[in-house]
């Protein structure tokens, strides 16, 4: 449900960069998210699908890139990737001061346009 | 075809939003706590026993309800304002709703303002309301593995509250397990055991309370 105000947004946005563009078509609008965001790229679709009409960014088509959980160990001085959203060295086991250096990530990288 | 570049982030305009609220609250020196858990975990109990454990501070409340305004009766019973968002079906309320709350506050004496967030510990987290603190609450009778299986919210709080720890002794709550899930989400944050029940805990939760003025 909170993907639908989340869809509303990147529409608004995306039509908000087309005024200053030219262009005949959009193809696709292309999001960066990561997954310590929890939101839900099909959600976001679906609800993007009735959310678009008769907007200005009406057919395109949404592209996800997702961006892994990437964590830096103080203790052993690694990064690492991992799929779970637990703060645990994969090389230590250290649970202490874990810094995020990717996954929160979640923004429009880029639209795809016919001139 | 041709790219175009936006790099713009999704949620720039509820942090917009969310940062005049922090600004306002800061210019009026209000501490503000925004209150996070399932339906039932006692959200408003603990409001209501914060209300009365202090009774020296000017607070404010700010209860948001998919419908109704059965909270913000309770909390006006006690003598605090209290203003009532309907979010009409939306699961979490945002930066802009506490804006238009603001709109409607009584005056700007306050010290404290308590918000409650819709009942869920899935969407509230993501979204900022430009608070101070985000406190996420459970209840024993939710069961001690929710902090994995709902770790966004556990990893977004600055305090987690267990409450209902009355109920303890009638359940398989495990305590040691519940405080290692949570910190493999959030390994710093404080936890503190209450029961709004029985008033236990309640002392520890105020003195980290009046400790956030300091």
């Amino acid at each position: 449900m909170h993907e639908y105000s989340i869809t509303e947004s990147i529409i608004n946005i995306a039509c908000e960069e087309l005024k200053n563009i030219n262009y005949t078509k959009i193809n696709s609008i292309n999001i960066v998210i990561g997954k310590l965001n929890g939101f839900s790229p099909e959600c976001i679709k679906f609800y993007f699908e009735f959310l678009s009409k008769d907007t200005e960014v009406e057919n395109a088509e949404l592209k996800f890139t997702l961006k892994n959980i990437k964590l830096f160990c103080p203790e052993c001085k690694k990064e690492f990737e991992t799929d779970e959203i637990l703060f645990i060295c994969h090389f230590c086991n250290n649970t202490k001061n874990l810094s995020i250096l990717s996954g929160k990530e979640f923004y429009i990288d880029d639209m795809e346009v016919q001139e | 075809m041709k790219k175009v570049n936006v790099q713009k982030e999704i949620l720039s305009s509820n942090d917009y939003v969310a940062q005049q609220n922090k600004d306002f609250f800061n210019h009026i020196n209000a501490t503000v706590l925004n209150i996070m858990a399932s339906p039932g975990a006692g959200k408003t109990s603990v409001i209501l026993q914060t209300i009365k454990n202090l009774p020296d501070l000017n607070l404010l409340v700010i209860e948001g309800d998919i419908a109704g305004d059965i909270d913000a009766r309770k909390v006006e019973e006690l003598g605090v304002p209290a203003i009532q968002i309907n979010t009409g079906g939306g699961c979490h309320l945002n930066a802009s709703m506490i804006q238009a709350a603001i709109e409607r506050f009584p005056n700007n004496n306050i010290d404290m303002v308590l918000i409650e967030n819709v009942g869920n510990l899935i969407c509230p987290a993501q979204l900022n309301l430009g608070e101070d603190f985000k406190v996420v609450i459970l209840s024993v009778p939710e069961g001690h593995d929710k902090p994995l299986k709902y770790p966004i919210i556990f990893q977004s709080a600055n305090l987690v509250l267990l409450n209902k720890i009355d109920l303890l002794p009638l359940s398989d709550f495990d305590m040691a397990e519940f405080t290692g899930y949570v910190r493999r989400v959030n390994p710093d944050v404080e936890i503190i055991g209450l029961s709004c029940k029985t008033g236990e805990g309640i002392e520890e939760w105020i003195e980290c309370l009046k400790g956030s003025f300091e």
